[in-house]
Parts: structure tokens; C-alpha cells; sequence
């Protein structure tokens, strides 16, 4: 691991050359830095497993960066199959591949095959750290090979949250071109990279700009050539906002101000020394106020994360500041990264095929936010209402008795299931007594039985019953009749045969 | 968000009707009969007033509905709970006499929709006549009259239809149980409600309800359920009908049968769940498959044999009285074993059916207004079902089945606040539902009475489910407050624990 002081230098010196030899600024400037992305994307259907939904193909833009690579937004290029890139706004392609995709800050990196696509192109700099100076100028090629611009005009800086973990800073901006909203490149008064605007123009005429500080929180990141991501660093809180009562009962001043814990995910960094019911009143140096924001001095308020994942990375120490019982004390704990396991229920599981198996007809997966999600745009209110309040409240986390929810989908009709046919989403707790600890665990469990039936039990006091040996005298012909084309895709990661204890 | 106003949901819904038999016997027989049936049938009007569950100390506007009802042998006149509920002034009016007599309830069964009501003056019975049940479900395609008043018309209406089924289904009155019912295609109208549908001169059922939304299909209730609810008050209380308790499935799957060790011939129906409390407590255990009900065979999709048809073996526990008991014959562990259940009234934690005749249970303290969660509290939300709190969906839908701490007798959910300096800081409760006030457990709305008693260091602490930041009152302020908050509110009582 190469020393702090030593990166931060080094990079640095990176953003400064980057800076000095920028191009004259001008619309031909632009021109060098951004390119078209050709993304052909296919995604899983999830109530089907085994099959895909129709293949898409959109344009999007792509901004250079240092290092002969592409930086886009990374939700646009889930499930993708190809990536082509083109430049100039000509028709020809080319091959490009994903170095790097983070969902947890909507970035991406592509790396161009032919080395030569950089020839004529020149690597953004980036705007630093603070408000962008103006005028704001979004640049994207039209169809017909011409670079248009479009003005932008700054109005806020926050954080931005991505489905429960993942954290960007984001620009706020008006903007005259109704279009935009597929990671165009956004420069400042001086022609560097202000952001890449992430969203589509809301009915405000606003846009949402991922902003240069957490693109520079990538690059510099991957300088040790190892991609770590934001570390995971994840309260439920509640503001004191200036709740005298409440800050008198936690024997704090009226002049204190900061957020109340209320509890902390085991897997958070901080989850061993921070504690339900203390008082988080500083973080890193920065003073926490009443609703939960901290100052920087670059942009004012922002919410008290940015101390953490803007300027930190796995294994760096954080300290902070708690009232504990009314008595302040200082903490100091090391960051983790964001892992997949973190979570009960996945919070994303693009790219992957969904694991499944079908048995007896009974369709089993596990619990995604992509399974919620695929109920369409009311999903909240179309749900199974245990899933939603299992997806609501975290109320578990993922351990060595439970990595995953297993539930079971919906049942084949069939004449070995029948008297089953009406089951569907439901949470299965057990099979043959044994609590399932995840997809795989549940197939293991029915495959190595000894027994002539196997028995599962499913949240809410269900259960179903099937003889082994009726399953798989039908299971062939039953998933031919229903065209699913295979038994199983059990997920890579999850529960090893070689954990079980021999017995 | 909730809706501004209480929707009304329940009365639109259920259309009064009333069927009029004609049989094919001789017309003159015929005409007395019809003549007799229309002496006996009578219009009731109710004036109605209904809880406001926005503001549990007020009550709403009044209403007046009418409906029809029927002369009973002793006087009494049977009619359907909806006519008669949330009465405030109920008076009976009879064909060709326009005077409206005053009428009192004697017993109402909100769960089987009917109510009996008794005429103080005695001139009232002069010139009508009166009706008498039929032990008998009526045959299948036969021909039944409803008698009634529909769409508040002064002239008896009189209509012709036949039995289309005869089914198990859910009384919408109060939403809470399914008992048998009898399908006719009579015209069914607002007004119906109440009124005898009579064959050969005798009463076959009470009009009930009408389908919205299809053509032609009305509901009865057979005279079975009438008679049990006349039997069930014939001491003086109405009892209800007794609940077994048990959560069940079908055993439609031959494997599940092999499984529990079933013989090729037996039937049944598999025991997923016991309600604690209830009859079936104690005798019945889940994985239990319930083979015969006093000595009936059940169907494993928990059919039985009836008349000439299948109805749901439930039928057999809705025959009971509350103190009866019922002879259960199970399967357990692959044994065969009888087991003789007592039989009576359960009641959930989380009512999941509507109330009547009742104030709604609240408690104010700090200007926080603290209520019940149940099925009429979720009403408060337009279509409730899908838009109402999610936390409160959830217990609602699966207390029972998650058994969701199990210790509460009742989940305690802040409805309102009412802006004071006392709550200044409080926000987004609204909806929450209360896990502790001053550490102690809040089961019941009584708790939240007992634990503001004991503030923590001059503190009032509420804790919610699922919500991170306590809830902290001065309590000295509060209880200082507590008067001004009512007075400026306009409130009468700060509680209501009936």
C-alpha cells in the first residue's frame, strides 16, 4: 500500500499536469474530450431467471480522463453485452470494454481496445474542489456528427444516496437542454470537468451532475491499481434538530449539536466501537450540526458522510466525537469497504444472472431489491407486504446462520404440486427442520436428503410437502412443458458443502 | 396520506333487497299468502351517527338510511344489523299507515348482520301479521319473493327471482365472518336490506346484500343463520358465534397426505396455526390434520357434504352456540384421536373487522393523541390496502401469523399531534406505532396511562417501532399544559377507554 502523503501527492501533481497541458479551450476543445458509448445492454428478467428481456442499445456520452480510459455513469451500462465507442461524431466503432463499474457512485471506466482511438483525443482536467466557475457549458455530439453545448447554471451541492449504500456528491444545475441526462460531460468557465450529469432534466428544468470530487475520489482510488470503493460507513440516525427536551435527557447542552444513533448495521465501520443511543457530535474534524450536515469549507452544508466517503478509504483511521450518558469522549475506528455480503437483501444484482432452482415446479430465488423493483413502478405498494417490511426496516443483517433471504416465487402448476398451486412469495424458513441459510444452502438441503419427503416450511406458518422421488420422475418433463431451460443457476458465491460439519 | 374526510365505505356498498316467493299453488292461496308476506314486511328508518376516527372525541354528522324488516310471531321485528347500526332514533313505518312508530333494539349481531327490534306502541300490531321461518334451505332454482321497501320508496316493492347458489361467503357488515349465504337473481336495491324473502308463505331468508359491479346477483341470509341468532338471544344475551381458532389449509397434495401418514381413503384438511386464546388452543396442534367435524367427513379442500351441494366444513362450527362444544376428530403424528373442543368468542389484537355502537378507544397526553391499530384506522386511508403506512400494513396482515409481540393486547399508534410548546419538536411520528413510554412496554392504551406516571429524570420518553429518534416531553410541562391543550383543541375528554 503506498503511503497517504505520498499518493495524495502524486495525485496531485496528476491533476496539475492534466491542467497545464489542457488544450486551448473552445468548442473544438470539447470536442477532444468527449465521445459517444454504444451500449447494448440485456437484463435478467426476474420473475423468469432463466430468460432475458429483449436486448437495448443506447447512446450515451463519454468524458477522457487520464490513462487512456472513458469515464461514464455506470446504471446506464448494467447487464450490458457490447460497448462500442465512437468519436468526432463519426459513424465508425470501437471496441470497448469496462474496467471499472461502481454502482455505489454511478461511475464508470471503460478501456478502448485499439489504442489508437486516443490519438486525437485529449484527457479532461477536472474543476477543483468547490462550487464551479462559471459559465457552465454540457457538450454532446448530435446525431449527424455535430458537438452541441448547452449552457448550465450551478444551484447546489449534497449527497446523493444510491439505494441504501451508495453515496456521490452531486451538483444541482438548470440547464437549457431538455434532453440531457445521459452522462454528458459538464465543464466550467476554464474548460475542466465540472461533473457528468446522472439523471434526466426533471420537470424543474434541473439536472443532477455527478460532481468532479467524487470522479476524483475514483481515479485516485484506483492509483494503487486496486479499486476499493467507498467505504461503508452506515448509521440510522435520527437529528437532534434542536430538540432541547431530548438533548437535555441525553445530558447534552443546548449549544450541542449533532445526530442521535439509533442503531448501526454490525457490518458498518464504526459498528464496534459506536453505540446505540450515543450522540455523534463531531466527525473528522468537522462539527455535525443539528441536522446531521457538516460545513465544507468548498461548498457549505453537506451532509456529515461527505467527511467520510469524500475524503477516505478503506483502512483509514476516522475520529470522531460522541457524547455517551452526557459524557463526550473521543472514537476513533478504521473504514471497511462495501461489500456484497453487507447486505440481506442485495441492494443491486445487475450484471449477474439472478440464482434460482425450480423443484416440484416451486420456483425458488433469493430476495433482491431487483425482484421488489421488477413489480414496476408501484412495486411498493404491489410487493408481498412481509418482503416490503423486510426490505424496509433492514431488520436482519446477513450472518453465518443467514446470508440471504431464500423465498419461494410462485409454483408451476402441476399434477406433484397440486394443492400448491396458489403458493407465492413467500419467505422459506426451513427444509426438512433445517433453517436455510441461503439459495445454495436450500438446494444442498434438498439434494442430500435421505428422507422420501421433503418438507418446507415458509414464513406465516405455510408449508408444502413433496416425495422426492415424484420430483424427479416429473421435474424434467415439467420445466420442458413450461420451456425453462434449465433446472437451476445457482449464484457463484454463497453456502460451501465444505462447511457443513461431516456429520 | 390519510383522507381528509371518513370514507364511507361500508353503506354503499351493501344493497338492501328483498325477495317475494311466488309458489305455484293455487292463486288464492296464493294472494293470502302474498297478502299475509306483505302485512308482515315493514320499513325501517335509522338515524345513524358514527364515530370520527380523525378526532376520536367527536362524532360525525348523522345520516338517515332506511330499510326493510319483518313481523316475527311474538312481535319482534327481524331485520339486518346495517339497517340498525349506530342508531340514534329508529323508527317503523308499515304500508298504508303513515304514522312512524318508535322502535328499540332488542339484540343486534353485527357479525351475522341481524338485529331484532321490538315496538313500544301496541298500535302499531294492529293489522299486521306476521311470518315464520322455514327450517330449510331453499331447494336450488326454486322460486323466492323478497318483500321490501328498496330506494326508500312508501310502497312495498315486491320481486321475483330464483336460488342461484348456495356458498359460504363473507358478511360485508362487518367484514369479520363467512357464514352460509344464498345467492338469488332478485332485483336487490338500496332499501332492501332486512326484508323476508318468503317461499310457500314462509320466511326462507333476510335480504342482506347486493353485488356492485354484477348483474342479478343478491345474497340472502338462510334461515339457519337466523335461527341461530335467534336461539343465541333467546336467554337474554346475544353470545355470537363461536370461533374455532384454527388457521387452516387444503391437503390437496396426495404427498403431503403420505406424509402425515394418511390412509388412502382419509380426508382432511391440514392445521397450520392455533390463535392462542382461542377454543381450538390447547386441543388442536399445527401439523394436525383435521379429518372429521362432529363426525362429518371433511374434503381436503375442506369441503363437506351439504343439501345437495359442497359447502366449507366452517359451516359445522357456525352451527354451534357459544358453550357448545364440537366433536374434532384429528390425525396426529399418524394417529387417529377425537378431541372435544368448548366452544366460544375470540376477539384479535388488531381488529380486522369494522365496530359499531362503540366510541374509538383513544388517550391524549402532551397533545398527542394516542389510538388503536384496526381495520377502521386504516380506513382512514383512501384504499387503504395499498396506500396506508406500511409498518401498520404489515402487522395488520401478519400479526397473527408472525406473531408479532405476542405480549401487546392491542398496537398503539399515534394518530394525531396536537401542536403545543410541550410537542414543539416532535415531527414525523404521525403513524407510528408506541414500543415504550418511560421504558415501560406499552401493551395497551391503559399502559400509556400508567407509564407517564413515571417520568425519567423529569422526562416523559416515547419510544416507536422501527424509528430512530425518542420522542422526549417535559413531563411537568405536560401535565401543566394538558388542560389549555384540551380547551384550545375543543376538546371534552382526554380519553376514551370504554
Amino acid at each position: 500500500m503506498i503511503p497517504e502523503k505520498v499518493r495524495e501527492t502524486f495525485f496531485v501533481m496528476l491533476i496539475m499536469f492534466c491542467t497545464v497541458i489542457g488544450p486551448v479551450w473552445g468548442e473544438t476543445g470539447y470536442a477532444d474530450h468527449v465521445v459517444q458509448v454504444h451500449v447494448t445492454r440485456q437484463s435478467w428478467d426476474q420473475r423468469a431467471p432463466w430468460q432475458k428481456f429483449s436486448p437495448k442499445t443506447d447512446v450515451i456520452s463519454g468524458t477522457v480522463v487520464p490513462g487512456n480510459r472513458i469515464l461514464t455513469e455506470a446504471y446506464p451500462l448494467a447487464d450490458h453485452l457490447l460497448i462500442q465507442v465512437s468519436k468526432g461524431g463519426e459513424i465508425q466503432k470501437t471496441m470497448a470494454r469496462v474496467f471499472l463499474k461502481d454502482y455505489n457512485t454511478n461511475l464508470a471506466l471503460l478501456e478502448v481496445e485499439d489504442p489508437g482511438f486516443f490519438q486525437d483525443l485529449d484527457p479532461v482536467a477536472f474543476s477543483l474542489s468547490g462550487i464551479p466557475q462559471k459559465p457552465l457549458t454540457s457538450a454532446v455530439w448530435e446525431n449527424g456528427g455535430e458537438l452541441r453545448t448547452y449552457n448550465a447554471e450551478y444551484l447546489r451541492t449534497y449527497v446523493k444516496s444510491y439505494r441504501n449504500n451508495g453515496l456521490t456528491l452531486c451538483h444541482r444545475m438548470t440547464t437549457d437542454h431538455s434532453g440531457s441526462g445521459r452522462s454528458e460531460p459538464v465543464f466550467d468557465g476554464e474548460g475542466n470537468l465540472a461533473g457528468i450529469i446522472s439523471n434526466p432534466v426533471q420537470s424543474d428544468g434541473s439536472v443532477e451532475i455527478i460532481a468532479a470530487d467524487s470522479i476524483i475520489r475514483l481515479l485516485r482510488d484506483l492509483e494503487d491499481g486496486l479499486y476499493q470503493g467507498i467505504p461503508f460507513f452506515w448509521l440510522e440516525y435520527a437529528p437532534l434538530k434542536g430538540d432541547v427536551h431530548l438533548k437535555r435527557f441525553l445530558g447534552l447542552k443546548e449549544s450541542d449539536e449533532g445526530i442521535y444513533i439509533s442503531r448501526i448495521p454490525p457490518y458498518s465501520s464504526g459498528s464496534d466501537v459506536l453505540r446505540q443511543g450515543d450522540v455523534l457530535l463531531k466527525i473528522d474534524g468537522y462539527d455535525i450540526d443539528d441536522l446531521g450536515t457538516i460545513t465544507f469549507p468548498e461548498y457549505g452544508k453537506l451532509h456529515y458522510s461527505a467527511a467520510v466517503f469524500l475524503r477516505h478509504q478503506e483502512g483509514d483511521t476516522v475520529k470522531c466525537l460522541v457524547a455517551r450518558n452526557g459524557v463526550k469522549q473521543e472514537i476513533r475506528f478504521s473504514l471497511k469497504a462495501i461489500q456484497r455480503e453487507m447486505f440481506l437483501i442485495p441492494p443491486n444484482s445487475s450484471d449477474v444472472q439472478p440464482g434460482y432452482f425450480v423443484w416440484g415446479g416451486l420456483l425458488f430465488q433469493e430476495l433482491t431489491r431487483d425482484y421488489l423493483t421488477s413489480y414496476g413502478r408501484s412495486w411498493r405498494q404491489d410487493v408481498d407486504i412481509r418482503f416490503l417490511h423486510l426490505y424496509d426496516t433492514m431488520e436482519a443483517y446477513p450472518d453465518d446462520e443467514r446470508r440471504s433471504i431464500v423465498i419461494l416465487c410462485k409454483v408451476f402448476p402441476d399434477p406433484v404440486n397440486v394443492g400448491y398451486h396458489t403458493l407465492r412469495n413467500l419467505v422459506l424458513l426451513t427444509v426438512d427442520g433445517i433453517p436455510v441459510k441461503d439459495l445454495r444452502h436450500a438446494k444442498y438441503l434438498i439434494d442430500s436428503s435421505g428422507e422420501p419427503y421433503t418438507v418446507f416450511k415458509f414464513a406465516g406458518h405455510t408449508s408444502a410437502v413433496l416425495r422426492r422421488q415424484r420430483v424427479n420422475e416429473v421435474n424434467e418433463a415439467l420445466l420442458n412443458r413450461y420451456s425453462i431451460q434449465a433446472a437451476e443457476y445457482l449464484p457463484l458465491e454463497g453456502w460451501e458443502v465444505k462447511n457443513e460439519d461431516p456429520d | 396520506m390519510k383522507a381528509a374526510g371518513r370514507i364511507v365505505l361500508l353503506l354503499p356498498v351493501i344493497i338492501i333487497f328483498a325477495v317475494a316467493c311466488v309458489s305455484t299453488d293455487a292463486s288464492r292461496q296464493l294472494n293470502r299468502r302474498t297478502i299475509a308476506s306483505r302485512t308482515a314486511t315493514v320499513k325501517i328508518v335509522n338515524v345513524s351517527q358514527s364515530p370520527n376516527l380523525y378526532r376520536p372525541w367527536e362524532m360525525e354528522d348523522f345520516e338517515t338510511f332506511s330499510g326493510s324488516g319483518a313481523v316475527l310471531k311474538d312481535g319482534t321485528i327481524i331485520t339486518n344489523a346495517h339497517v340498525v347500526s349506530n342508531s340514534r332514533y329508529l323508527t317503523v313505518l308499515k304500508e298504508n299507515d303513515p304514522k312512524p312508530y318508535e322502535a328499540e333494539i332488542l339484540y343486534v349481531g353485527h357479525e351475522c348482520d341481524l338485529a331484532l327490534l321490538m315496538v313500544k306502541d301496541p298500535a302499531f300490531y294492529i293489522g299486521t301479521t306476521w311470518l315464520e321461518f322455514e327450517e330449510k334451505v331453499p331447494d336450488l332454482n326454486s322460486v323466492v319473493t323478497t318483500f321490501g321497501y328498496p330506494l326508500g320508496g312508501e310502497r312495498i316493492s315486491i320481486t321475483k327471482g330464483v336460488v342461484s347458489r348456495i356458498e359460504i361467503e363473507t358478511y360485508i357488515h362487518q367484514w369479520k365472518s363467512a357464514f352460509i349465504q344464498v345467492q338469488t337473481d332478485a332485483a336487490i336495491n338500496p332499501g332492501n336490506s332486512g326484508g323476508p324473502v318468503v317461499q310457500n308463505g314462509r320466511i326462507v331468508g333476510i335480504a342482506v346484500q347486493g353485488l356492485s359491479g354484477a348483474e342479478n346477483i343478491g345474497y340472502m341470509i338462510p334461515s339457519q343463520i337466523v335461527n341461530h341468532f335467534l336461539d343465541d338471544v333467546s336467554d337474554g344475551t346475544f353470545d355470537g358465534f363461536p370461533d374455532l381458532g384454527v388457521a387452516w389449509a387444503n391437503l390437496e397434495n396426495p404427498d403431503y397426505r403420505g406424509y402425515l401418514g394418511m390412509t388412502r381413503g382419509q380426508t382432511g384438511v391440514l392445521v397450520k396455526n392455533i390463535l392462542p386464546g382461542s377454543s381450538a388452543d390447547g386441543y388442536i396442534r399445527p401439523g394436525d390434520a383435521i379429518l372429521e367435524v362432529e363426525g362429518t367427513p371433511i374434503g381436503n379442500d375442506g369441503s363437506i357434504m351439504f343439501e345437495n351441494g359442497r359447502i366449507m366444513f366452517t359451516y359445522l362450527i357456525d352451527d354451534k352456540q357459544v358453550g357448545d362444544s364440537v366433536v374434532i376428530t384429528l390425525l396426529r403424528k399418524g394417529g387417529k384421536k377425537s378431541v372435544q373442543v368448548p366452544l366460544f368468542t375470540f376477539s384479535l389484537r388488531i381488529p380486522n373487522y369494522y365496530e359499531f355502537e362503540k366510541k374509538p378507544r383513544y388517550l391524549i397526553y402532551g397533545g398527542i393523541v394516542f389510538q388503536r391499530l384496526s381495520l377502521e384506522y386504516l380506513n382512514m386511508w383512501d384504499e387503504w390496502w395499498d396506500k396506508a403506512d406500511p409498518l401498520l400494513l404489515y402487522y395488520f396482515n401478519d400479526n397473527v401469523s408472525d406473531n408479532i409481540f405476542p405480549e401487546r393486547e392491542e398496537f398503539v399508534v399515534i394518530n394525531k399531534i396536537l401542536p403545543g410548546s410541550v410537542n414543539l419538536y416532535m415531527a414525523n411520528e404521525v403513524d407510528g406505532v408506541v414500543d415504550t413510554v418511560n421504558g415501560i412496554p406499552i401493551h395497551r392504551l391503559e399502559d400509556v396511562l400508567k407509564a407517564v406516571e413515571h417520568p425519567v429524570e423529569g422526562y416523559t420518553v416515547i419510544t416507536l417501532d422501527n424509528s430512530p429518534r425518542p420522542i422526549v416531553l417535559d413531563a411537568e410541562e405536560a401535565e401543566r399544559t394538558h388542560a389549555d391543550i384540551l380547551k384550545q383543541y375543543g376538546i371534552a375528554s382526554d380519553r376514551e377507554l370504554n
